[in-house]
């Protein structure tokens, strides 16, 4: 009998050799925290939420953000619109803000009220008078169409504001409807413009 | 329950299945990594590591397999991973093999013991104790010990038959 032939008979003597007391516990200790962890498993769960919550923050911040941006842009042009030189720039500015904007917006607001009392283009001021007329409730548009309907002389812008005001049955307007009334300078068609609408108003 | 059963319960982190195979192989993992280590902390280390990596890894072992000689050859491939780690050994390769010598009745073993023979594998240079371990006590062929170290066939040829006769003139002279 060679060696090798000795050693494979007598093997199990070669595997005698024992761990220590202490090394069970520490192996059952491992093997618990490596696949026995139900708090780890949610640890992750957790974890999991976490990042797509915040995945989700992040993309609705990109698109807020984005919104956002695109909305000043938008708003800037309307401005930059309103006080151009150009009238076709102008009626451009208000027909956008008409058209686009479905809340007050102080800034452009104030630029429209601008355009209402010192433009010098018909179709701009009847459109403004238009796009303020989408904000019924505001007191300060409706103080400044009633100051405007003092101060107009364009009977094309006259008569909108007559009309505007009857809609808004706004009564603050019967003194600058009657010194219209009283006007012989006023064109027969804004005098009986103005009659009907104090008439309406009065109701 | 049969190993086929056990094999299948561990694949599905049955933890009690895992503390039965742990408590069937602990020892012969324990010897297998002791006899190359020669330190029993590494061993214990080794063995806690082959255990876990073997659970983490038990879908590739087919349901009928042999699943201590798979977690033995996990615990002595961890066991040579460490040496190399540690580059305690350094095999010089040989492209020349030595005269191959057949394995023969070398020695009469009557009257001697195993404590005897362990003491002397023991005392042999740690590059032939290697070796000798994983092809007297292994049972591993000289390829595959190749594989396991990664050194060429013949340098596992002739550093056995060093070792061995090395290991022989150390049972002659008891």
């Amino acid at each position: 009998m060679n060696l090798k032939e000795f050693i494979q008979e007598n093997k199990h003597q070669f595997d005698d050799e024992k761990v220590s007391l202490d090394f069970d516990a520490k192996f059952e200790r491992k093997l618990k925290a490596e696949f026995h962890q139900p708090k780890k498993k949610s640890k992750l769960i957790y974890l999991k939420i976490v990042s797509i919550a915040a995945c989700l923050a992040i993309v609705f911040t990109v698109v807020f953000w984005q919104n956002n941006t695109s909305f000043t842009h938008q708003k800037n042009e309307i401005l930059a619109n309103l006080e151009n030189e150009s009238a076709g720039k102008r009626l451009e500015g208000v027909y956008n803000f008409s058209d686009d904007f479905k809340k007050e917006d102080e800034k452009i607001i104030s630029s429209l009220l601008n355009l209402l009392h010192k433009d010098e283009n018909t179709n701009v001021k009847i459109a403004t008078i238009e796009a303020l007329l989408k904000f019924p409730k505001n007191e300060k548009i409706r103080l400044n169409l009633i100051d405007a309907l003092a101060t107009e002389k364009d009977p094309l812008v006259q008569i909108k504001l007559i009309k505007s005001l009857s809609f808004l049955r706004e009564n603050r307007a019967k003194k600058p409807l009657k010194e219209i009334i009283n006007n012989s300078q006023t064109f027969p068609i804004v005098k009986s413009n103005a009659t009907l609408a104090m008439a309406e108003i009065k109701q | 329950m049969n190993t086929e059963e056990i094999i299948q319960k561990c694949k599905q982190n049955h933890y009690s299945a895992q503390i039965e195979v742990y408590n069937s192989f602990k020892n012969l993992l324990f010897s297998a990594s002791y006899r190359i280590l020669n330190n029993r902390e590494d061993a214990e280390d080794i063995v806690q590591d082959a255990f876990i990596h073997g659970f983490e890894k038990i879908n590739q072992l087919n349901d009928d397999g042999n699943i201590g000689a798979w977690f033995r050859r996990i615990a002595i491939n961890k066991s040579l991973d460490l040496i190399r780690k540690r580059k305690k050994v350094f095999w010089l390769e040989e492209k020349q093999e030595l005269q191959q010598v057949e394995e023969t009745n070398e020695v009469n073993f009557t009257g001697v013991s195993i404590d005897f023979i362990k003491n002397c594998i023991n005392q042999l240079k740690e590059k032939y104790r290697i070796i000798v371990v994983l092809y007297m006590i292994e049972d591993y062929t000289h390829r595959e010990i190749g594989e396991m170290l990664q050194i060429n066939e013949s340098t596992v040829r002739n550093q056995y038959k060093r070792g061995k006769d090395k290991l022989l003139l150390l049972l002659k002279n008891q």
